[in-house]
């Protein structure tokens, strides 16, 4: 065992930790440190080799491998030490880490943690379908990189239940590999994850797309020989007669994603039910000080961009923990959730800062506002669930909560009432705020 | 311990007919015991399994109850099973093969579990009634157990508990629990693939061949013998042990000794997240009505299993039917939150089904007995089999021994197994030991349950070959995502460990393997 000191220990080395490391360093914090449990920097990054990353933060187009590549080349520019193939088993109230890797049992103590795990699929069970147990069940993710890092293609006849963005991107991915993708059922009315990946992975490759219909049932011995799918009525209910029987050799599932949050709760971070992840103030701090969290493990997001921002984030904010150079907070106000929001993030924030809160709704709207308290309000044409939106709260806007105030709701409620009978054509929204890092 | 991965022949065609003096057909729990038993003697073992690991049927998916056929666990199960045999029979016979055996069974269990460093718990038994009806119930079962009591001379009536004592027990338990019956005497708590797993590697120590993916397709007798067809080829021996679960009768009937048919029922099991540890401490039920149980039981990682609901009968056909179905799936959510209020379907992370043999001929008892042949020995053994295999086991190697068998004691017999280290429960300075020595013991593979590339790798070197294979010796994989993360490591230990191409690796066995092609081979 050796006790090193460090200013920042950052638990991940995916994008929302490497932006933290980074950002720690540049406010000024000496001994920066990501514990990486897999072999490289980059987290899912080097598995996602399709473009759309970096859209916004970059203004490029850039492939997940080229994404991760500039901000690790950053990280080890200005000196952030990594320990690979290490994994975090403990995390103490008082910033005491235990890990274990190549080297031995590795204890840290750290002056500021950022919890940086991302999330992990939903497996089979987390949505119940019944059958046999073949092999060729797999979730998405991990068929992408068994077929993007390992060069080996699962099967040949693919179905893909869920129509999350990792499941889009895979049903492309798979086409190009030439194998017959040959349903992608998605259990509610509308094709999950962004409009993006449905235009270029979905309809640009003819994949046929079964809509209020899941899987029933799973065939196969050894290995999987086809799924039986069923469409499902309002209620979710089995619609009898429906049943069709798809031959297949494998099943992909992309049915969600959940924060990974197993080390924070070994350190009493308190979570948020409605995100799975720790509730976090506007610096990103959780409910233990010093201690903070970024990107898929505070909430899963759709886009990498934005986990690298909430990284930058809680990086400074961690740094200048480190540092002792953390301003009190005078004053904290919560954000609640109101009509049609699924979670707000963060669940505090401090009047003095600008910040900018993300909002995920319940159900899918068209031309609503988006209430915040009564400081703002912001139109929207259309919101669903699959898209985040991010709301920059200034400090003329922040300036309007009122003394003694302690919480903003935050509501999203339909403009006027002369639109109520169309829903228009092209509404796309999903399951839950879970299924997909769009970037993926 | 020697490299036994690649031995025996496991994955190439047997080329000349191999010869041996018995040869054991099926790798569960009854087939590993005799093979164990038979490889303290110099006596030539093979044994032949279907499937492409031990355990691979019921012995993998049963509770993991040692019980001794005493007690309120027994009581529990004669009153449940009596839904088999049309509760005509007697409920408790002492002159049954099945309680003399199980009994003397369990009373070794012990220091088996210690040769074979066999991890086992021993919960107590508690079972909860919530209304008038199921203390009557819980009445039955103590009627049951006092006279078990007086015809074994064994003590195993159960302590009667007050609301206020099953709380204080179990906290976590349904507020309209009235009263309970509690014991801990009578059975202790198992994986179950880990008794034929350590059995396995035991008798392989000590000179059994084992041969995989080898289904008999025939049998021929010969004077003197036997040649036995199997998918990896023919074997000729003197004597066979029938092993074979599920196949038992169809394998006797290949020999013509089958003088029984086979019953099956079925139900479902769910493994829930080890973040509910802490909700049970004991084996918790419900008094059971015939072929109706519900049951909670607390594993010592902290998972649940949750096992509620019917006895489904399985028709002959559909033996080898393990599949799941939503219906039971709720079944067993729905009557566990009875049990425990916090159960909840968003903690399962897998789902299976069991599937229950009973012989027609007399389904209260196990058929363990030479044959008119008398060079060839049926175990039609039913449940509860862990305990009662170790016994059978024994009576086994004297009915080989009186047909002909030469037993002398080998002077080089092993006993003792060490079982692989579970890096993730061992104290920190044990870790860095391990690590020192072997930097794989420092590597975590499988996140959810920390299972290392060092206990990965030393499954593989006592015999698996699959990835359930290791999941099984290893626990890599069991954890909540379900292999999502550490699946393509495995694969690619597993094929650089075995030095197979990774389009050979496979979940369970051949059929089953995990990437059909290379990357653009399709194209």
């Amino acid at each position: 065992m050796v006790d090193q000191p460090v200013d920042v220990a950052v638990i991940g080395g995916g994008p929302a930790g490497l932006a933290a490391a980074i950002k720690a360093r540049e406010a000024g914090a000496e001994r920066v440190t990501i514990i990486e449990r897999s072999e490289s920097l980059g987290g899912l990054l080097d598995q996602c080799i399709h473009t759309g990353f970096g859209l916004f933060y970059f203004r490029e187009d850039l492939t997940g491998p080229e994404y991760a590549h500039r901000f690790i080349e950053r990280a080890t520019d200005l000196g952030v030490k990594t320990q690979l193939e290490t994994m975090v088993l403990d995390i103490t109230s008082d910033r005491k880490i235990t890990a274990t890797g190549k080297d031995g049992m590795v204890a840290l103590e750290a002056r500021a943690i950022v919890l940086a795990m991302g999330c992990r699929e939903r497996t089979r069970e987390s949505v119940m379908i019944p059958g046999t147990r073949p092999a060729g069940i797999l979730t998405a993710g991990t068929a992408q990189r068994y077929v993007n890092v390992d060069g080996f293609i699962p099967g040949k006849d693919i179905v893909i239940l869920g129509s999350g963005d990792i499941g889009m991107i895979m049903a492309r991915r798979l086409a190009m590999e030439g194998t017959n993708v040959k349903a992608v059922v998605e259990i509610l009315p509308y094709v999950g994850g962004l409009i993006r990946n449905e235009v270029q992975c979905l309809y640009d490759f003819d994949i046929p797309v079964f809509l209020e219909h899941t899987v029933v049932e799973v065939h196969g011995r050894q290995r999987v020989e086809g799924v039986t799918i069923a469409k499902l009525d309002k209620s979710q209910e089995l619609m009898p007669g429906t049943e069709r029987l798809i031959g297949c050799d494998t099943l992909l599932l992309s049915v969600g994603l959940i924060p990974e949050n197993e080390v924070s709760l070994a350190a009493g971070v308190k979570l948020n039910p409605l995100t799975g992840g720790p509730i976090v103030d506007d610096r990103r701090e959780t409910s233990i000080p010093g201690i903070f969290a970024a990107g898929n493990v505070v909430h899963v997001h759709d886009l990498v961009d934005n986990v690298t921002w909430e990284g930058e984030l809680a990086g400074v904010f961690a740094a200048e923990y480190a540092m002792a150079k953390a301003v009190p907070v005078k004053r904290r106000i919560t954000m609640e959730v109101g009509e049609n929001i699924r979670y707000v993030v963060p669940n505090h924030i401090c009047p003095e800062r600008e910040v900018t809160i993300y909002v995920r709704v319940k159900e899918p709207q068209e031309k609503v506002s988006i209430k915040v308290g009564d400081i703002t309000t912001k139109s929207y044409r259309a919101v669903k669930p699959s898209e985040m939106i991010k709301l920059e709260l200034s400090r003329n806007e922040l300036g309007k909560i009122k003394e003694g105030v302690k919480t903003l709701i935050v509501n999203c409620q339909k403009r006027g009432r002369e639109d109520d009978k169309g829903t228009g054509n092209y509404l796309h929204y999903v399951s839950d705020g879970l299924s997909g890092e769009g970037g993926r | 311990m020697g490299d036994l991965s690649r031995a025996d022949g496991m994955r190439t065609k047997v080329a000349k007919p191999l010869e041996t003096q018995v040869v054991i057909i099926g790798g569960g729990v009854a087939g590993t015991n005799v093979a164990r038993e038979l490889s303290k003697y110099k006596v030539d073992v093979i044994l032949v399994e279907r499937d492409a690991d031990v355990a691979a049927g019921e012995s993998k998916s049963n509770h993991g109850f040692v019980y001794s056929s005493i007690g309120i666990l027994d009581a529990f199960s004669l009153v449940l099973k009596s839904a088999v045999s049309g509760g005509g029979a007697k409920l408790f016979d002492k002159e049954t093969m099945k309680v003399k055996w199980s009994m003397e069974g369990y009373d070794l269990f012990e220091s088996l579990a210690k040769e074979l460093d066999l991890p086992y718990t021993n919960p107590g038994c508690l079972i909860i009634a919530r209304n008038k009806e199921e203390v009557k119930g819980l009445e039955g079962l103590v009627d049951i157990s006092k006279i078990m009591s007086e015809e074994t001379g064994r003590e195993c009536i159960p302590r009667w508990l007050g609301r206020e004592e099953v709380l204080a027990l179990e906290p976590n338990v349904t507020p309209d629990a009235v009263c309970g019956i509690y014991d801990d005497r009578w059975c202790k708590l198992i994986y179950p693939w880990d008794l034929s797993i350590a059995l396995a590697e035991s008798a392989r120590e000590n000179g059994a061949r084992m041969i995989f993916n080898a289904e008999v397709l025939k049998v021929t007798c010969q004077n003197g013998g036997f040649t036995v067809e199997t998918a990896q080829g023919p074997i000729k021996t003197q004597f066979i042990v029938n092993a074979a679960g599920r196949g038992v009768a169809a394998v006797a009937g290949m020999a013509g000794v089958c003088d029984f048919g086979l019953n099956f029922n079925r139900s479902q099991m769910v493994l829930m997240d080890k973040r509910l540890k802490g909700t049970a401490n004991n084996i918790v039920f419900v008094p059971p009505k015939p072929g109706w149980f519900g049951a909670v039981v607390p594993r010592r990682e902290g998972n649940l299993y949750v096992s509620c609901g019917a006895y489904y009968p399985t028709q002959r056909w559909e033996a080898e039917n393990t599949a799941t179905r939503k219906e039971w799936f709720f079944e067993c959510i729905t009557e566990g939150q009875r049990i425990f209020p916090s159960i909840s379907e968003r903690d399962v992370i897998a789902s299976f089904v069991g599937v229950r043999v009973f012989n027609t001929r007399n389904p209260d008892d196990h058929i363990v007995e030479v044959t008119k042949n008398p060079r060839f020995i049926n175990m039609a053994v039913r449940l509860p089999g862990n305990a009662f295999c170790i016994a059978a086991a024994k009576h086994v190697a004297e009915m080989l021994g009186n047909q002909g068998l030469q037993l002398s004691g080998k002077m080089d017999f092993n006993s003792q197994r060490k079982a692989i280290p579970r890096v993730n429960e061992l104290p920190c300075e044990e870790r860095d030991a391990l690590d020192a020595c072997d930097p794989r013991y420092g590597h975590i593979v499988c996140r959810c349950e920390g299972v290392t590339e060092g206990e990965i790798v030393e499954a593989i070197r006592r015999g698996a070959t699959t990835v359930q294979g290791i999941q099984f010796r290893t626990r890599a994989g069991m954890g909540r995502c379900q292999r999502g993360f550490c699946g393509p490591r495995v694969v690619e230990i597993l094929s650089r460990e075995l030095d197979i191409p990774k389009t050979e690796v496979s979940f369970k066995g051949p059929g089953s393997e995990i990437l059909l092609y290379r990357g653009k081979e399709l194209l």
